[in-house]
């Protein structure tokens, strides 16, 4: 009888299994690579080694991927792994660093993930071979229904639950059929307009998923391999009838040629990134380095998007050779209202043309009653605004969380030279305030339990127009203390005197350290060799 | 104190969770961390690469708060962990989460882990 029943059992299990198995067919519907291939890149965290996209070597120091694979990473955090099959085995493949990101400039634009393709430039050259991109040419002659392979570490099966999803250590690859763009903008109506011709590949229950993202989508031509896509993305995974969407390398030569030529103006900017008040007038440089290996020449400077923003005041390296490293500057002025992320691009004509998008993030002007009639102009951004307590002659970072930032703004003019005592009570060193004086960060940071007194009165600032920033900055991970920063005086030194914030310090302290639950004020001394930091006329 | 507030949110919250969810018929984004602040909400969600904030809505029916989803996350990076800030400024005090909340496991060979 028991018997009996444990052969039921078993074979209830068995069919559960049969059953379950083809509703979740596997990577999806592919095999484990029979070799290692030479072109194929594992994109890794650099000190967690945790493989998160795919990428391809197209040549010795280039690797294409997925540009929503390396939107907002940091170079400097991440590497590549070459030619290696199994995640286990990275010394069997190559390892490199990466220097630097090359996002598509119109990532995003005009829809969602058009141009979903990015570059990584790697620090070192590879001895291993690249991947040949397909010509478009050659991808016209490639007709619907052919086959097509894709290859990753991503899942082996959609999931519902990205904590029970399986991931193999070991390289898989998939044969898919290509999709022509009208079959394929009928099965995404909302993604596609007819004017769009997405590469498209799958619906036979076979696909790429996630994990996948920025490998190689790959046609065999007489017996040679060529890549014509980038894994970007779909709905679900191996669903019946839905396809994979990947983006058209043939449709991309032109931007990856002006890389990949030997004319490639290695040129980088070392700011992209401006935080200014919403109708603040403020002077900008933008400072360019020649990163590569020679000297070079530019002799034309445009602003492309945004012209109505920016306009360029004095170059000083039109016409002239920049040594490798050198540097060269454009002044500019930049004003926005009524729009908080407008669109600006810039571009550096020499051998080539190397496009710069600069990301404005454009700070509202807070209508706080501290010290305005000193014409101090106050502005806040980020993932939350500082705000002033009612009642409360100070200032308080928002409130958030890891990895965000809290940023205030403050513009003022002429002779009017403010002193700002600050308080902390954050984690130490991890979370903290920075502080940029004309846009140029001094080394100023602020963090722990503490009070602090900037002076900048100390920094021998022109008579003219200047902005000190304030970012609170909370890091990866743990809190401490009241998790904020908080400005708790503005002296004004100006022609009439001295004046601040009129309300009674002592019970401003107390109410801070009272609700912290207690903790040590002290003042911190800012170093001295500060007293004879210049401003630079850069900034 | 706010450690203390923001625990006992946690606990109300996950115990009312599951028979609340039971009666609501549509798939609620699953949450594996909320803080809730006096402007925002601060959830916890696995990202494919494309999730932004702009892509959740908080839905609030008679005390009761729904964190959805309004565009599917459609990429295919390796999932991870993301913190995203959702507006909200109404008062707190009555309110329970619908959503599925979950513990972040430490299994995933192949997940994302940073640590100081």
């Amino acid at each position: 009888m028991k018997t009996k029943l444990l052969q039921g059992l078993l074979l209830c299990v068995a069919l559960i299994s049969v059953s379950y198995a083809d509703m979740n067919p596997r990577i999806v519907g592919g095999i484990e690579s029979p070799e290692a291939y030479s072109w194929m890149v594992s994109i890794q965290g650099k000190d967690e080694s945790n493989h998160f996209c795919g990428g391809t070597l197209i040549a010795s120091n280039w690797v294409v991927t997925a540009a929503h694979c390396t939107d907002g990473a940091i170079a400097d955090k991440m590497k590549v792994v070459i030619g290696m099959k199994n995640l286990d085995e990275a010394q069997l493949g190559e390892t490199h660093l990466v220097s630097a990101i090359y996002d598509h400039i119109d990532f995003n634009f005009p829809k969602d993930l058009d141009n979903d393709i990015s570059l990584l430039k790697l620090s070192s050259h590879s001895a291993l071979t690249p991947l040949e991109i397909i010509s478009p040419a050659d991808f016209s002659q490639i007709e619907a229904g052919s086959l097509l392979t894709t290859i990753g570490w991503g899942a082996l099966a959609e999931f519902q639950d990205p904590r029970d999803a399986e991931f193999p250590n070991t390289l898989m690859e998939v044969q898919l059929p290509l999709v022509s763009p009208e079959n394929c903008r009928e099965v995404y109506p909302n993604d596609f307009d007819s004017s769009d011709n997405p590469l498209c590949a799958g619906g036979n229950e076979k696909d790429s998923c996630q994990g996948d993202s920025g490998g190689p989508l790959i046609a065999n031509i007489d017996g040679t391999n060529y890549l014509v896509g980038v894994v970007s993305w779909g709905y679900g995974c191996a669903r019946k009838g839905i396809y994979g969407i990947y983006t058209n390398v043939s449709e991309q030569i032109e931007w990856l040629e002006q890389f990949l030529s030997g004319n490639f103006l290695d040129v980088h900017l070392k700011n992209n990134f401006f935080s200014i008040g919403m109708g603040e007038l403020t002077t900008q440089a933008l400072t360019f380095t020649n990163t590569g290996d020679e000297a070079i020449t530019m002799t034309s400077f445009n602003v492309d998007i945004g012209g109505e923003y920016l306009s360029i005041e004095d170059i000083d390296c039109l016409n002239i050779e920049i040594e490798a490293g050198g540097d060269c500057q454009i002044m500019t002025t930049i004003t926005v209202s009524g729009i908080n992320s407008p669109r600006l691009r810039i571009s550096l004509i020499g051998l080539d043309t190397a496009y710069f998008n600069l990301e404005i993030d454009v700070m509202d002007k807070m209508g706080f009653s501290f010290l305005n009639e000193q014409k101090l102009n106050w502005y806040s951004s980020g993932h939350s605004k500082w705000f002033q307590p009612a009642d409360f002659c100070q200032l308080i970072s928002g409130d958030i969380e890891d990895e965000q930032v809290s940023k205030i703004l403050v513009h003022f003019t002429g002779t009017v030279i403010p002193k700002f005592n600050i308080f902390m009570s954050s984690e130490d060193i991890y979370d903290r305030l920075e502080v940029s004086i004309d846009d140029e960060y001094k080394g100023l940071s602020y963090s722990g339990d503490a009070s602090a007194e900037l002076d900048i009165l100390s920094y021998e600032l022109e008579d003219s127009a200047h902005r000190v920033l304030f970012k609170y900055i909370k890091d990866v991970s743990f809190s401490q203390n009241l998790d904020q920063a908080t400005i708790t005086q503005v002296e004004v030194n100006d022609i009439a005197g001295l004046k601040s914030c009129e309300v009674d310090n002592q019970s401003r302290s107390d109410s801070i350290i009272g609700s912290s639950g207690g903790g040590s004020v002290f003042y911190l001394l800012l170093p001295l060799l500060l007293l004879n930091f210049k401003r630079n006329k850069a900034v | 104190m706010k450690l203390f507030f923001i625990v006992t949110l946690m606990m109300s919250v996950m115990a009312c969770s599951t028979s609340l969810q039971a009666k609501k018929n549509i798939k609620l984004e699953t949450l594996y961390g909320i803080n809730i602040n006096e402007k925002s909400i601060v959830v916890k969600v696995y990202s494919f690469g494309c999730t932004k904030a702009k892509d959740f809505t908080i839905e609030e029916q008679d005390g009761a708060l729904s964190i959805v989803r309004v565009k599917i996350d459609r990429c295919r990076k390796m999932p991870e962990l993301v913190s995203m800030r959702l507006p909200f400024h109404k008062q707190l005090n009555n309110y329970q989460v619908l959503n599925p909340i979950k513990q972040v496991k430490h299994k995933q060979k192949n997940k994302h882990h940073t640590a100081k």
